[in-house]
């Protein structure tokens, strides 16, 4: 029995350290689109930085730390992407990313209601994400969409020529 | 007899570790700091993983070869082994997504910064092995 115990400690801090280090985050895989969409203008976010943590089976060790840098703003045109980050509107210069931090995930009954903090030109506002989740290449894609009131986060003036609400699209292949 | 390899083990990953959090706090300080990618959980994740491996495949050379000059040669060999390998698997791997304006505008400087510390537990298994496994 005594000739057991280090054997069986060595392999349990083996296993645990090898958890610890493996299910730290998913890995974002590339083809991810961010998108926005409205009667005018439409675009996307190309680039998403931050981390993702989703676990099926441990929502409440689940989070999402995302941040989209305001510069990779792409409307397929380039006087309204400069436009885009004028003060005015996402003021880049002083407001470089919008972000995303969850604060719990929870089950619903098609999905997953992501819930958090979405801060746009340093205003910060409480938002819910509704999420579905489709297995893809061995790994996930989490995807969904939901309306977001640029006045709210005072980007740009209310009532112009650009709709008030845009509705934001995302698709995020995640694999371990 | 294992029991003698498991805390060497031990001792080398709480001993590395510590080499680890003082090399990084000292680079954060003086170049570039990568702090939001290197958690003192995750080094000693993976400093204790290491280590454990190493004492395991160290006590399986020492059983199965009777010579103890071919055993000790053959570990140190492919403890070295591992050791170099590390530093191909730090080059092939993608940079993590950086958050911190810093740490984004150096981020080729990763890489590098990750290599040194490849070696700590090498180092610090053989710096004590002395101590606690009598040839």
């Amino acid at each position: 029995m005594k000739a057991i115990i280090y054997p069986l400690l060595a392999v349990t801090l083996l296993v645990t350290s090898a958890a610890t280090i493996f299910n730290v985050n998913n890995k974002i895989d590339d083809g991810y689109k961010i998108k926005f969409e409205s009667k005018d203008p439409t675009g996307t976010f190309d680039v998403m930085n931050g981390t993702i943590n989703f676990d099926e089976n441990n929502l409440e060790g689940s989070s999402f730390d995302l941040s989209f840098p305001i510069s990779s703003i792409n409307t397929e045109n380039k006087l309204r992407d400069k436009k885009a980050q004028t003060s005015e509107w996402f003021d880049a210069a002083n407001y470089p990313n919008a972000t995303f931090k969850s604060s719990s995930v929870v089950k619903t009954d098609k999905g997953y209601h992501v819930k958090g903090t979405m801060t746009i030109k340093g205003v910060s506002k409480s938002l819910t994400v509704p999420m579905l989740v489709k297995p893809k290449d061995g790994g996930l894609v989490l995807y969904g969409g939901f309306g977001l009131n640029r006045i709210d986060f005072k980007v740009g003036k209310p009532n112009g020529a650009v709709p008030d609400v845009m509705n934001v699209k995302f698709y995020i292949p995640i694999s371990k | 007899m294992f029991k003698n390899f498991f805390f060497l083990g031990l001792i080398t990953a709480f001993a590395s570790t510590f080499l680890c959090v003082a090399y990084t706090e000292m680079y954060y300080s003086l170049i570039v700091d990568f702090s939001e990618a290197n958690g003192i959980l995750l080094l000693f994740a993976y400093s204790l993983l290491a280590s454990m491996v190493v004492c395991s495949v160290a006590f399986a050379i020492q059983r199965a070869i009777k010579n103890q000059k071919i055993a000790e040669v053959l570990f140190n060999l492919l403890f070295a082994g591992a050791s170099v390998a590390g530093v191909f698997v730090v080059l092939a791997a993608k940079d993590p997504d950086f958050q911190t304006e810093n740490a984004q505008l150096f981020a080729e400087f990763y890489k590098g910064f990750l290599m040194p510390m490849l070696f700590f537990p090498f180092l610090t298994w053989f710096t004590l092995k002395p101590l606690i496994i009598r040839s």
